[in-house]
């Protein structure tokens, strides 16, 4: 602690300062509140520091390696999807006028970023069928988290929430955390052939039931029928909540306001932001319009100037924490800005009929795919029956995470092994296959399985 | 200054209430509705729903913030002032009147609520702080 570190700014004589403040003699002294059981013991496994040359070299070395993400060829999906992105994308996003991931609260100076997350807004409700939507969240979980609170304030008389088991389970890890200390009882509708059983969820449906959320394409790559889900939990007045981790798929899928949704939610990083390490995304959140003071977040809004001039300025701001303190409608209520950005513009290029086409390409290159793996032999559908959009569940005839584990070695990720949630599922992969895939690509899939498996 | 009529009780929270038999029409006052300046929203609860004195029946929204509306007695909604809510700005127009918020059916007796004139004396000691 004692020596100088060039990226660490404080020096000795800061330290001593701050540790007088804090009325404690030394670092340790300061710390002595943690229980000794957490504390980290040793050294960190990271190696004596190197220089900036050092790390570089290392740095190739591992972009050499098969399995850095851009070399390998990936059939990952499960919430996060590997779609193409024009070079436009990234440079318009970069200038900088845009370069700030804050939410623009001064109009007079934002108009520009302002304008960008209002056209946001309208394509994410067109995309959703929906009336409103708002200037986004982290990404797709929070998002959902987002909506299950806001079930709550709409009706909060009632205390149980029903989720369907088909919703992606780190988005219900997400959820479970934000509703800890809420008193919801959180119930979970079963599935049957790979989709929410309605039977299930009508003897599970009650009146203290707030709110029934359903994921489509769900965690295992099949389209839910959301309508007669929306009408079921509607019968017992029971608010419907979608989540749409794969927002691609709505360019040929009924929208989740057709269906009777009354808050939809998706994830926007599928609008070609890149995969990365799982961020930053962009959540989507949209509802009916009836519900809008209810809603989280940051809302842009069209208005006039004092000369009468289109402009466009955050609205419905009376339901946020700097002014509703605790009461707000949202404790998090910034956007994710530049992401936001990134996926209009992104949509804006794509215009309707490429967006549309590129879905297209999704469900054919997924088509063939499930032909070929079936034809080695090796591999069977999970849920032959159910439609799917761009991923589907394998069940071959051995370990689905040894098959994952040779092949990586061979550069190829062939999908998820679904024992990663489930330890008792050994056999369930998880492929998803996108426009960027080629043929050769899905028949290179197919002979692994064949040799591999 | 406005006139508070002797017919209403008040509550700190600056809403009054009309005792007529077992109903208590219920709206907010002049000085409240001054406070926070122009009315955009009122979010009011269904006929039916029962509340307990002082618990929190709906909310008031205006251009600069969003305040609480409590209930002055225990009872049940049973009637909501829709020409209000569908024009929310009248409020300002005769708040101790016709634009009443709720009508209750009361369960118990109006208690610790202030007469006009202590209503008078007490906000004029907040307008003081």
């Amino acid at each position: 602690m004692t020596v100088q570190h060039r990226f660490l700014p404080t020096t000795a004589t800061d330290r001593a300062e701050l540790l007088q403040a804090c009325g404690v003699s030394s670092v340790e002294e300061l710390l002595k509140g943690i229980p000794d059981n957490v504390r980290f013991k040793g050294e960190l496994p990271s190696g004596p520091a190197q220089s900036e040359l050092e790390i570089r070299r290392r740095v190739r070395t591992l972009m050499k390696d098969g399995r850095y993400a851009k070399n390998a060829l990936s059939f990952i999906g499960a919430g996060i999807y590997d779609h193409m992105c024009p070079a436009a994308v990234n440079q318009l996003t970069l200038r900088g006028e845009y370069l700030t991931s804050y939410t623009p609260y001064q109009p007079e100076m934002t108009q520009g970023t302002l304008q960008a997350l209002f056209e946001f807004q309208t394509m994410v409700s067109e995309l959703f069928g929906m009336e409103v939507s708002n200037a986004s969240h982290y990404d797709g979980s929070t998002s959902l988290a987002e909506a299950a609170l806001m079930a709550l304030r709409i009706n909060k008389n009632k205390n149980r929430l029903l989720v369907s088991s088909s919703v992606h389970p780190e988005y219900v890890q997400v959820l479970r955390t934000y509703l800890a200390n809420l008193g919801v009882e959180l119930g979970f509708v079963p599935l049957e052939g790979g989709v929410t059983s309605l039977n299930s969820l009508k003897s599970l449906l009650s009146e203290n039931v707030m709110g029934v959320i359903v994921q489509s394409p769900n965690f295992y790559g099949c389209v839910e029928d959301l309508e007669s889900l929306a009408a079921a939990a509607k019968a017992k007045d029971a608010l419907f909540i979608v989540s749409t981790p794969e927002t691609l798929s709505l360019a040929v899928l009924p929208s989740p306001g057709d269906c009777g949704a009354d808050i939809a939610t998706g994830e926007g990083q599928s609008f070609g932001v890149p995969q990365s390490f799982g961020g930053p995304f962009v959540g989507l959140f949209t509802s009916k319009m009836e519900h809008v003071r209810q809603m989280p977040g940051r809302l842009c809004g069209e208005t006039v100037d004092a000369q009468g001039r289109r402009s466009y300025t955050l609205t419905l701001s009376t339901r946020e924490q700097h002014i509703r303190r605790d009461k707000a409608t949202s404790n998090i209520c910034t956007n994710q800005n530049l992401m936001a950005l990134w996926a209009t513009i992104w949509l804006t290029m794509m215009g309707k009929e490429g967006f549309y086409e590129l879905a297209v390409q999704n469900l054919s290159k997924t088509e063939y795919a499930k032909d070929v793996l079936l034809k080695t032999g090796k591999a069977k559908l999970r849920y032959p029956t159910q439609s799917t959009f761009n991923e589907f569940v394998i069940e071959l005839k051995s370990s689905a995470n040894d098959f994952a584990q040779k092949a990586a070695v061979q550069g190829v990720a062939p999908g998820v092994a679904l024992s990663r949630f489930d330890a008792n599922d050994t056999t369930g992969l998880l492929v998803c296959v996108t426009e960027k895939k080629s043929r050769d690509d899905i028949d290179h899939l197919a002979q692994l399985l064949r040799d591999l498996a | 200054m406005s006139n508070y009529p002797n017919t209403l009780q008040y509550t700190k929270e600056h809403e009054w209430i009309r005792v007529e038999g077992n109903t208590g029409i219920v709206g907010i006052t002049a000085f409240a509705i001054e406070q926070l300046g122009d009315v955009v929203h009122l979010d009011l609860p269904k006929s039916g729903s029962k509340f307990k004195a002082g618990e929190s029946f709906g909310t008031i929204e205006s251009t600069k913030t969003v305040s609480d509306l409590y209930m002055p007695v225990a009872g049940t909604i049973a009637e909501v002032n829709t020409a209000l809510t569908s024009a929310p700005e009248d409020i300002a127009n005769d708040p101790h009147g016709k634009n009443w918020l709720v009508k209750v059916t009361l369960e118990g007796t109006p208690a610790n609520l202030m007469t006009a004139d202590q209503y008078t004396k007490y906000i004029a000691d907040a307008a003081n702080h």
